[in-house]
Parts: structure tokens; C-alpha cells; sequence
């Protein structure tokens, strides 16, 4: 077994040249934005989803990736996916970024949920990620080379009211990460997650416009005051988020796996 | 990737020895400008030729980080000789007492590492700090290490350093955020290179009666990769934090350690 590697130094090793990543939920804000940060990294991206028009609009601009169609639900539809990704790029060696996630019921305590609304957002932000993986690491672990980013989030850190099923995802998102990390790594396949907080976009400022509607509060002061709970003092974009998961994924963060990454400007110090 | 670091002046301490070389070679192929920051100067000679010749602006200025006045004066020096700090790389550290349980680590042992560990990096946050905040913008990496974030018998000196070194990181990066300043930790695991090679696996060798390669792959095995870091994972850390690709990550712990700390 080799002790390491020798001189790991190649021109530059924040490269995904020769990767293809497949990204899931790569119709929306976030995981646009993964996938042109990592295209932009020369990676060739396999763009997952279910909206195959954003899916194609995204694809024209991304010069060499490729839109499959990916329901991260259903087994059967991950199955077809990652076999359809495979034969598109049969050379490459493979990352894999998951990013679909839901927000489930906001504002409901434990138990004014109902067993189904849990069940739901656990199917999209837990039983997704674990489908994927249970479909890409035996391909990963075959070729003893492979990486994979869950993207988490600042709620599978803390205590959630009023969002505990969201937060319950993303705790058990680590357990599965720390887990697959340990069983991969002898193989030579890496996992580790990308923990954003307060991410600027579509969906906090619809969460924080439901918010100012609840409360009365003004939506500035509530942006303001979000912004400020963080020790950096403003909001992540998607792209601080795509950069962690790009570093993640490539040979930079050789010697790194099992590790939940925090891009949230300083709030859970 | 756009690292962003070209032309920006990086303060490196403990560049001496162990992954010091490495880790200022990484910032110069990114075009930093680097300060050495060390108790001999004459000591990084070589690596400040080595780098010269290849065009890369750098300078070793004299500095005790046990030293609050000398931190200072180190501070002051490199800003004059290489322009407004950027980032802050505190490598140097030592690595206490080995094999010593608690009950026999002498009270000089345990503050002598908790003051090159922990203090030392207090003091050194203390004197670059205030022109990162001048300038409204810093990154301070601290190399910590894996026994930081678990208890480590026979460790208990170092291991209190790291442990202490994390509060210190967390509390500068709450503090430091407002001014545009991150402040993270690399823990990295067991390091390759001539400490491991020539000591740690020598050691262990003798004391369990087994070859140095054996002692070597007993190591790789204790983690998920199957091998220890190499310098080059480190510095490779400590470039992603000091640069703008990570410029909403601080107060965090980085371990690059292979996936030890995932257990």
C-alpha cells in the first residue's frame, strides 16, 4: 500500500480537467451555479434534473456537458441517469456533486408535522444523496478514483425551530457523508460536504418575504439583520458555495475526506 | 479556479523546516509575495534563493512568536519591506511532550507548549492583525492538527495546545469578520517528510519490534485514504482558505488527515 503519493505537484491542482461531474438539482439557482464554476474548472458536467428546458437553456452555455433527466426520488430514474452518464463519458474519472434539496414545511413545530411531510423532505435531501452515491461509488470505487460533495447546510449543525424536519435532513446528510467517507477511502474515493448558511437567492428572499408577512417586520430589516448574524457580516453567494464543492472535488483536497465544510461567513463558529 | 492571490503579500511563520518549504512554494506559484517569518533567518537562505531565482519577491524577517515585542517588530519590517499583509499563515509550532501521560508532563512542559502553540499564535495574530484591519480585508490560516479536535493520551500537553488554538481561531474570526477578515484552522493528521520518516516511524519501529516499512503502513492504515498527508495537501489547504475562492469561509476547522477525524 503506498505511504503517499510522492510529488502530488501538478501545474494546478484546483483542476478538474479530465473529471466529469454529475450535478443533481442542476436546474436551479445553486446547482447552476456549481455547474458553471465547474465547468469553468475544465470539468465536463453532467447536468441532472427534472426541468429539461432550464436543463437545455443551461447546457447551450456550457460548451461539451450534457442534460440528463433525473428525478433523485426514484431509483430507477438515478439508475437510468448515472448508466446514461456513464456511457457519455466512459474515460473520464467522476465526481459527483449533490445539490437538489428541498426546504420542507416551514414554521410547524415537531409535532404539527404530518409522518408524510417528513417523509417527503427526507426523500428529496436524504434518500437523493444516498441514491446517487449508492449508484456512482461502486463506478468510483471500480476505478479507485472519485469524489463526492453533499451539499448540507448550517442546519445539520444546530438546532432548527420551526424547521426541525429540514434540519433532521441535513443532520442525517452528515452521517451518511462521515459514514461513506469511511468505507470508500480505502478505495481511493473521497467524501466530504458543503455546509452554506444564508445563501443570497430566490429562495431565502421568498422564505425571508414570508417571514416579514408573519411577523410585520420590515423584509430589509429582516435581510439586514440575517446578514449581520454572521461574523463576516453579509450573505454567502451561490458561487462562495460552488467554489468549496470545486475545491472539494478536485486533487487539491487530495487528503481530505469525511469532512463537512462551512461556507456561511462565520455563523456557526 | 481564480485563487486570487497574485501580488498579494503572504506572512508565513515556521518556514524553516517540516512543511514550511512547501507551503511558501504553493503561494509563490500562485505570484504571492512572501514573508518569512523565523528566529534564524539564515536558516531560510536556500528556500529564499530557490524562490528569488524564479522571480518571486520574498524576504525572511527575524521573529520569536513566544515573543510579543518581536511579533511587532516582525510585523513592521515585512510591511515595510513587502507592502500591506494579506494573509497570515501560522505554521510554526512544536510538538510538546510524546508519550508522556498527563501525571508526568511537568507544569514547564505543558506551559512551554502552550506557549509556542497557542500563545505564540495569539501573538502573532496580534501584531498583523491591525493593518488587515486598516486595509478592511485578511486571511489568517492556523495550522492546528487532528489531536485538536480528540483527546490523545500521551498527548495531553500538544493536544491542550490545539485544542486551545481552536478558541483562539474562533473567537478571532467572530471578532475579525466585520473588518473583511477570515480566520480558519488546517488540522492536518500525520504529515509525511523526515520527522515521520526519521522519528515517528523509527520510534515505533524500535519500540514494537517491527521494520520501518512496517511502521510506516501501520500509520497509512489509520486513516480512510490509506496514507498520511503529504505537505503539499497542506499547503493546498491553506491556499484554498487564503484565497478568494473561499472568502465566506471562517472561524472553521480544516482537517486534512485522510479521514481520521470522520471516525
Amino acid at each position: 500500500m503506498p505511504i503517499c503519493p510522492g510529488d502530488t505537484r501538478l501545474p494546478n491542482q484546483f483542476s478538474l480537467e479530465g473529471m466529469a461531474v454529475f450535478v443533481t438539482g442542476a436546474a436551479n439557482g445553486m446547482g447552476a451555479a456549481v455547474s458553471r464554476v465547474l465547468h469553468e474548472a475544465g470539468a465536463s458536467v453532467v447536468l441532472a434534473g427534472r426541468d429539461l428546458a432550464a436543463l437545455d437553456k443551461l447546457a447551450s452555455h456550457l460548451h461539451g456537458s450534457r442534460v440528463v433527466p433525473c428525478d433523485v426520488t426514484e431509483e430507477a430514474s438515478v439508475a437510468g441517469a448515472v448508466a446514461t452518464a456513464l456511457e457519455r463519458f466512459p474515460t473520464h474519472r467522476w465526481g459527483l456533486a449533490n445539490v437538489a434539496g428541498g426546504t420542507g414545511p416551514g414554521g410547524k413545530t415537531v409535532w404539527e408535522h404530518s409522518l408524510l411531510e417528513v417523509e417527503d423532505i427526507f426523500a428529496v435531501n436524504v434518500y437523493g444523496p444516498f441514491l446517487t452515491m449508492k449508484h456512482f461509488l461502486p463506478v468510483m470505487i471500480a476505478a479507485r478514483a472519485g469524489a463526492v460533495v453533499n451539499v448540507g447546510g448550517t442546519f445539520g449543525f444546530k438546532g432548527a425551530a420551526l424547521s426541525s424536519a429540514y434540519g433532521a435532513t441535513k443532520w442525517a446528510l452528515r452521517g451518511f457523508t462521515h459514514s461513506a467517507a469511511l468505507e470508500a477511502g480505502p478505495h481511493g474515493v473521497r467524501v466530504n460536504s458543503v455546509n452554506p448558511g444564508g445563501v443570497d437567492g430566490p429562495r431565502l428572499r421568498r422564505q425571508l418575504a414570508e417571514a416579514a408577512e408573519r411577523t410585520g417586520v420590515p423584509y430589509q430589516k429582516l435581510y439586514d439583520d440575517f446578514a449581520a448574524r454572521s461574523a463576516l457580516g453579509r450573505m454567502s453567494s451561490d458561487i462562495d458555495v460552488a467554489n468549496a464543492v470545486l475545491f472539494l472535488l478536485s486533487d487539491a483536497a487530495g487528503n481530505i475526506t469525511g469532512q463537512d465544510l462551512l461556507v456561511d461567513g462565520g455563523t456557526v463558529v | 479556479m481564480k485563487l486570487g492571490l497574485d501580488g498579494q503579500t503572504v506572512l508565513l511563520t515556521g518556514a524553516t523546516s517540516g512543511m514550511g518549504p512547501d507551503i511558501a512554494r504553493a503561494f509563490a506559484e500562485e505570484g504571492a509575495r512572501l514573508g518569512l517569518l523565523t528566529r534564524q533567518p539564515e536558516a531560510v537562505a536556500d528556500l529564499v534563493q530557490e524562490l528569488s531565482a524564479q522571480r518571486v519577491r520574498i524576504d525572511a524577517f527575524a521573529c520569536d512568536i513566544t515573543d510579543a515585542d518581536s511579533c511587532s517588530a516582525a510585523a513592521e519590517a515585512a510591511e515595510a519591506g513587502l507592502g500591506q499583509p494579506f494573509a497570515l499563515i501560522n505554521l510554526a509550532g512544536g510538538s510538546g511532550p510524546i508519550g508522556k501521560t498527563g501525571v508526568e508532563t511537568t507544569r514547564e512542559e505543558f506551559h512551554d507548549i502552550l506557549d509556542l502553540n497557542t500563545t505564540g499564535i495569539f501573538n502573532m495574530i496580534r501584531a498583523v492583525a491591525p493593518a488587515m484591519m486598516r486595509a478592511g480585508r485578511g486571511r489568517i490560516v492556523n495550522v492546528g492538527g487532528t489531536f485538536g479536535l480528540r483527546g490523545r493520551a500521551g498527548r495531553l500537553a500538544y493536544s491542550a495546545s490545539k485544542w486551545g488554538l481552536r478558541g483562539v481561531t474562533k473567537s478571532f474570526a467572530l471578532e475579525l469578520g466585520a473588518y473583511g477578515i477570515t480566520v480558519n484552522t488546517v488540522a492536518p493528521g500525520m504529515v509525511d517528510g523526515p520527522r515521520f520518516r526519521e522519528k515517528v516511524c523509527a520510534n515505533m519501529a524500535v519500540a514494537e519490534g517491527i521494520t520501518h516499512e512496517e511502521a510506516a503502513a501501520r500509520h497509512a492504515a489509520d486513516y480512510a485514504l490509506g496514507r498520511v498527508s503529504t505537505a503539499r495537501d497542506v499547503a493546498n489547504a491553506c491556499v484554498f482558505l487564503a484565497s478568494d475562492a473561499a472568502r465566506q469561509i471562517t472561524g472553521v476547522d480544516l482537517p486534512v488527515d485522510g479521514g481520521w477525524a470522520a471516525l
